[in-house]
């Protein structure tokens, strides 16, 4: 059975104008074409109008373990945003920013532009740039596992926006400190 | 979003076969639920929030920076540099040495390259008390004491910066040290540090350590004081008394290891106000003490070590010192132009200092001159 984008099937050998799937179907109904799914949430059956938009919903919905119900989705559904997707990027951001932050701040300390503000990561500079470096790491490393595993609770997601736009002005503000030194 | 028509499956004529059917719908569906359709959300939500901290760290950098009054800004002048920042520079120590000057400006540490114009930037102003750092300047180093932890002024350190390597570091062994300004000469470096056993009794260890081998060694203990150093000689005072007046100096030739013993205030009614070492050479500076007499009067005297010969510089009650190096004492007359004089003797020559010199008495050192005026530091070249 040949499959789209692994959720959505077409069958090859079905009645006339039938799509079928082991989660959705496209199907032929008086009005149009309706799509036929069980929503990822609440694990029943439902039919839907098709639109290619509901189609994408339906993908968002599944990627995510969401309702994908016309009247129920959540926003970040009904705008087609998946959010494992969008955390997925924006905790590779974090992890990197985190990097990026440590080696600008090892970089600014040497070069006496910056003295670490933070009490514990200064303990570990002091111990050395080994010492710093896998202390940060280890424990930004930790925490985007910890928000990976997490990521069906609906505050992980703007939790990790906003460290990760933190990290980001962080990085932005030591990196124009150097450049300017 | 959802404009997208399904019409090309409903205009299916009748009549086909559910393959080709099944096909269509199978295009459709790849069509609406491309990969690209998919992604799109996600990627300009993930762009917006990189963008926004972007533009929040850039915002944070101007407005900082300009709290701050740095960079500052470094103009060549005739005879050398002017230094100034759109807050105007607010320093309160500025010392010279070969080709390099350092300068405090509201706590935040920086470096001039006399040759180049260039400046440094070695410590960034801290929230803790030890935010004026206390630093001293040879041909080879800076150094200055800073907080070994942020807001932690119970512990503090000595960075150093090379000025021929261009390098940071914290110098070895110096997490004694009491805060006091630290005195270089060379790759020599000498602090204060709290005996730890008896701190309370107020006897300290002066420490020396040598940058360029990593040699370090005890240059004195007790009540006392570190002053200056220049060349192999290092000096100290030490209380024996209630007052200036009882105030013993010593210095030591690290070379040969003499040790010279002196009571530099030696006239009744005066009391010493400034004591510094240039060449092979000791001078300082007399005031007559304000609680025997109102009428302010200064001598400024200086010592060969050496030799042994004493003799006074300069006196007068609008005289006004104390500043040395390369060699040369500086003081001011009644003018309050600067005067500099060689150690060994000769004639006092004006120092060029410009017609704006407001009358702080300028640092000096053996190619160079330094002075504050109006919020800003001039710099001028010497010709030996």
């Amino acid at each position: 059975m040949p499959r789209t984008n692994g959720a959505v099937a077409v069958g090859d050998c079905l009645p006339v104008g039938v799509a079928a799937a082991d989660v959705a179907r496209l199907q032929r109904a008086p009005g149009g074409l309706e799509y036929a799914y069980r929503c990822p949430l609440h694990d029943a059956d439902r039919v839907a109008p098709y639109t290619p938009a509901f189609a994408r919903q339906f993908l968002t919905a599944s990627a995510d373990g969401l309702c994908c119900c016309v009247d129920e989705m959540p926003w970040s559904v009904r705008h087609g945003l998946a959010r494992s997707r969008l955390l997925a990027w924006l905790l590779i951001t974090l992890w990197l920013a985190n990097l990026a932050d440590l080696l600008l701040t090892l970089r600014a300390v040497a070069a006496g532009r910056a003295t670490e503000a933070n009490g514990v990561m200064s303990y570990f500079l002091h111990a050395g740039s080994l010492a710093a470096g896998v202390f940060k790491v280890g424990l930004v490393s930790a925490a985007v596992v910890l928000l990976w595993i997490l990521r069906r609770r609906s505050v992980v997601l703007p939790a990790t926006a906003a460290l990760t736009l933190a990290l980001v002005a962080l990085v932005a503000y030591e990196a124009l400190a150097l450049l300017t030194a | 979003m959802d404009s997208d028509s399904t019409d090309p499956l409903r205009a299916a004529p009748p009549g086909r076969t559910d393959r080709v059917a099944a096909g269509e719908l199978s295009a459709l569906l790849r069509r609406d639920t491309s990969g690209w359709r998919l992604l799109r959300p996600a990627l300009l939500a993930f762009l917006i929030i990189i963008a926004v901290g972007a533009a929040f760290g850039a915002l944070a950098y101007a407005v900082a920076g300009g709290y701050q009054g740095w960079p500052t800004t470094v103009v060549r002048t005739a005879a050398g540099w002017r230094i100034s920042s759109a807050d105007g520079l607010q320093q309160d120590s500025e010392m010279v040495a070969g080709s390099s000057m350092v300068w405090n400006n509201g706590g935040c540490l920086e470096l001039l390259d006399l040759g180049s114009g260039k400046t440094t930037v070695l410590q960034l102003p801290s929230s803790g008390e030890q935010g004026s750092a206390a630093a001293c300047l040879s041909e080879r180093y800076v150094a200055w004491t800073t907080d070994r932890y942020p807001n932690d002024i119970d512990h503090l350190e000595i960075r150093a910066y090379d000025l021929v390597r261009h390098r940071f570091f914290t110098v070895p062994g110096a997490f004694d040290c009491d805060g006091s300004t630290p005195a270089l000469s060379g790759s020599l470096l000498f602090w204060e540090g709290d005996r730890p056993q008896d701190a309370d009794a107020k006897h300290v260890v002066i420490h020396g350590l040598d940058l360029a081998s990593g040699r370090g060694f005890p240059v004195a203990t007790g009540s006392i004081r570190l002053g200056d150093a220049c060349g192999d000689l290092v000096m100290w005072t030490q209380d024996d008394g209630n007052s200036a007046r009882d105030q013993l100096t010593w210095v030591k030739d690290l070379s040969s290891s003499r040790l010279w013993r002196l009571r530099l205030c030696t006239g009744k009614g005066y009391e010493t106000d400034g004591c510094l070492l240039t060449g092979r050479a000791l001078v300082w500076q007399l005031d007559r003490d304000s609680t025997v007499t109102s009428a302010s009067f200064t001598r400024i005297e200086e010592l060969d070590l050496d030799s042994g010969v004493r003799r006074v510089v300069a006196q007068g009650n609008k005289v006004w010192g104390l500043s040395a190096g390369g060699g040369q004492v500086v003081w001011s007359g009644p003018s309050r132009a600067p005067l500099a004089e060689n150690v060994v003797g000769g004639p006092a020559v004006p120092l060029p200092v410009g017609r704006n010199f407001n009358g702080d008495l300028p640092v000096i050192s053996d190619s160079a001159i330094a002075w504050i005026v109006d919020n800003t530091v001039e710099t001028a070249r010497l010709s030996r």
